[in-house]
């Protein structure tokens, strides 16, 4: 949509939306074109006017009430407010009542002088935007095309009061086609939407019958546990593994609640499969994995397993020591400096890495162990700030982002 | 008022008894006015409140099935009520769903009560408030060329916000202040809702490579037999 610039850089959507927003510059962009047809004009009509200045005033109030109209439509990036129908459907008669008032009776058909016929065209185009009722419509039609004929036909000879009449039928004609082409969009843009909706409630069904087979096996494991606890009296022997395996279940319960993992199904290991099944260990933590910048970065063993085990190690860290209430591994991939990076942050204690011995963990599970894989590791901290760990790997240099269809 | 902080007028509407009477107690800067059973009950009544807590899943008898999820959200936000999702869900597909619906933020049960607070705050100022994981999908989205209005520092608070970074350190490596950071952050989240609310689910999974799963209202309690 070249006509309202950086307003819709990428493409409209097919949406509801998208129509009313191309109604929009459909609007504006008639009234602009016909405001700039007039400035090309302006020198010849101000000369031909029987008094420029009110010329002038009259097109100085339009202009005012057109660009409050247009700021109102862009940032609303719909034209649905019927007070601002109403109220150009009004100007736009007080427009055309006005223009006797500058233009003597043979330049009120046929010339720039009289440019409130070609400028509220515009407004039929709008009525048939803001407004949904037909008689409401026919109404703006009535008041634009009326207060033309009561305008133009006193004192018009013969030819010219022919001219005014087929003129009036123009607003007829601008409203009738634009509610044509304008019903039919949002129509049409009701349906796609429909249309979207059901494939992804089809495709949503197909998810959730997979889903259910998963639910059951985890409801399943859960019952004898539930029963034996709930029988009380559990033996002594028993309760060390009971309660143990309560707590497996109560994360197994979490993760079912996550983001069901995404079935592997591709050819090497992949740095967002290592961080996947990384973090996967790690589900009783209040851990957010987003990982998809990083989508379709290889990454072969034995680097894979190191990583997997550095993200591990933090994760462990975080569990121990930081008493955090949100840990975020995050993935990204930056072509520009062939890197991949990938950040593992929790919003825990944090602390003074100057003052701070890195135990064993951090200094050899981690550090030392990714160095000899060409991996550098960098740890941010700061008492009461959480810790934040990146660890940055070279890209093969034949990667390419993975984009997603239709990216601009 | 007589209390040491401003609270939120807020309605509570949760199947969980333990939710709707708990919350009054236990969230000292929320003004739990009204606690209600669903979504029918809450419109019956029509509380003054600034923003209304939803839970998206709401059992109703099996005969009797209510309003609940995506077309709760919807229908409220529709009555121009201020809508905080408060759930267990996860799948950020669904979570994307209720900002499509026009919820005004996201919050999970099991963050600490006094985000919750923060939250409803957030919300009742007209601020968006969403989870980790949409901030994640927020510069995803950013990234691939969705959010084109995005200045070069929200991208870079967002940046930041997505790697799980605090305001604080953020601001300090900008050299601005926190509440500048936040300020940013507050931007971004209007311009991602923005961006959510007009387009279709089935547009975002396309645009953002998500799960298709989810999209729909019902909960996998559900689909249960």
């Amino acid at each position: 949509m070249k006509l309202i610039g950086g307003l819709a850089t990428p493409a409209l959507p097919t949406t509801p939306a998208g129509v009313e927003l191309c109604a929009v510059a459909v609007f504006a962009g008639v009234r602009a074109v016909n405001l700039a047809q007039f400035a090309v004009a302006s020198p010849v009509a101000l000369r031909e006017a029987t008094s420029p200045v009110l010329l002038l005033v009259v097109l100085g109030g339009y202009l005012a009430e057109s660009a409050a109209i247009g700021a109102v439509v862009v940032s609303a990036r719909a034209y649905r407010d019927r007070r601002w129908g109403w109220a150009d459907t009004a100007t736009a008669g007080a427009v055309l009542l006005a223009q006797p008032l500058f233009t003597a009776a043979s330049d009120r058909t046929g010339s720039w002088t009289a440019w409130g016929f070609a400028c509220t065209l515009s407004s039929a185009v709008g009525a048939a935007v803001v407004f949904t009722r037909r008689r409401h419509i026919a109404v703006a039609v009535v008041v634009l095309a009326g207060c033309y004929l009561v305008a133009t036909l006193p004192g018009a000879a013969g030819g010219s009061a022919a001219t005014a009449l087929g003129n009036a039928f123009a607003y007829v004609g601008f409203a009738v086609l634009a509610r044509l082409l304008v019903g039919y969009l949002r129509r049409l843009a009701g349906d796609a939407e429909r249309a979207r909706s059901e494939a992804a409630r089809a495709a949503a069904e197909a998810a959730r019958l997979r889903e259910r087979e998963r639910q059951q096996r985890l409801l399943h494991d859960n019952i004898s546990v539930l029963r034996l606890f709930a029988g009380g009296g559990v033996p002594e022997e028993l309760d060390g593994p009971l309660r143990a395996q309560a707590m497996a279940l109560a994360n197994r319960v979490r993760a079912f609640l996550d983001d069901p993992p995404v079935e592997a199904g591709e050819p090497g290991p992949s740095l967002v499969s290592v961080l996947r099944a990384a973090v996967g260990d790690y589900r009783d933590l209040p851990v957010e994995a987003s990982v998809e910048l990083a989508d379709g970065v290889p990454l072969p063993e034995p680097a894979a397993g190191a990583v997997r085990a550095a993200v591990g190690t933090l994760l462990a860290n975080v569990r121990m020591h930081a008493d955090a209430s949100n840990v975020v591994v995050h993935a990204d991939a930056d072509p520009a400096e062939g890197e991949w990076e990938v950040t593992v942050a929790d919003d825990g204690r944090g602390f003074d890495p100057a003052a701070t011995p890195r135990g064993f963990g951090l200094r050899d599970q981690v550090e030392r162990a990714l160095a000899a894989h060409g991996i550098a590791v960098h740890v941010h901290s700061v008492p009461g700030d959480g810790t934040r760990v990146t660890l940055r790997g070279p890209l093969p240099a034949s990667w390419e982002a993975v984009e997603p269809e239709g990216t601009p | 008022m007589t209390g040491d902080e401003p609270q939120v007028r807020v309605a509570a509407i949760d199947d969980d008894t333990l939710i709707r009477d708990g919350l009054r107690v236990l969230v000292p800067g929320l003004d739990v006015v009204a606690a209600c059973r669903d979504v029918a009950e809450f419109l019956a009544v029509r509380p003054r409140v600034e923003v209304v807590l939803l839970d998206l899943t709401l059992t109703g008898t099996a005969t009797d099935p209510v309003l609940q999820g995506t077309d709760a959200v919807a229908a409220l936000a529709a009555d121009g009520w201020r809508v905080l999702v408060y759930t267990n869900e996860r799948r950020r597909a669904v979570l994307v769903a209720c900002l499509n619906a026009g919820a005004r933020g996201v919050v999970h049960k099991a963050e600490p009560l006094p985000a919750l607070a923060a939250a409803a705050a957030d919300v009742a100022a007209g601020r968006i408030v969403i989870t980790q994981a949409l901030t994640g999908l927020a510069e995803l989205a950013g990234r691939r060329g969705r959010l084109p209005d995005l200045s070069p520092r929200e991208r870079d608070v967002l940046a930041g916000r997505a790697r799980g970074e605090s305001f604080r350190s953020i601001a300090r490596r900008l050299f601005i202040t926190e509440k500048t950071a936040s300020g940013y952050m507050d931007q971004v989240k209007h311009k991602f809702a923005a961006y959510l609310r007009e387009h279709s689910p089935a547009d975002l999974e396309r645009a953002l490579g998500l799960e298709p799963s989810g999209l729909t209202d019902r909960h996998p309690r559900d689909a249960l037999p």
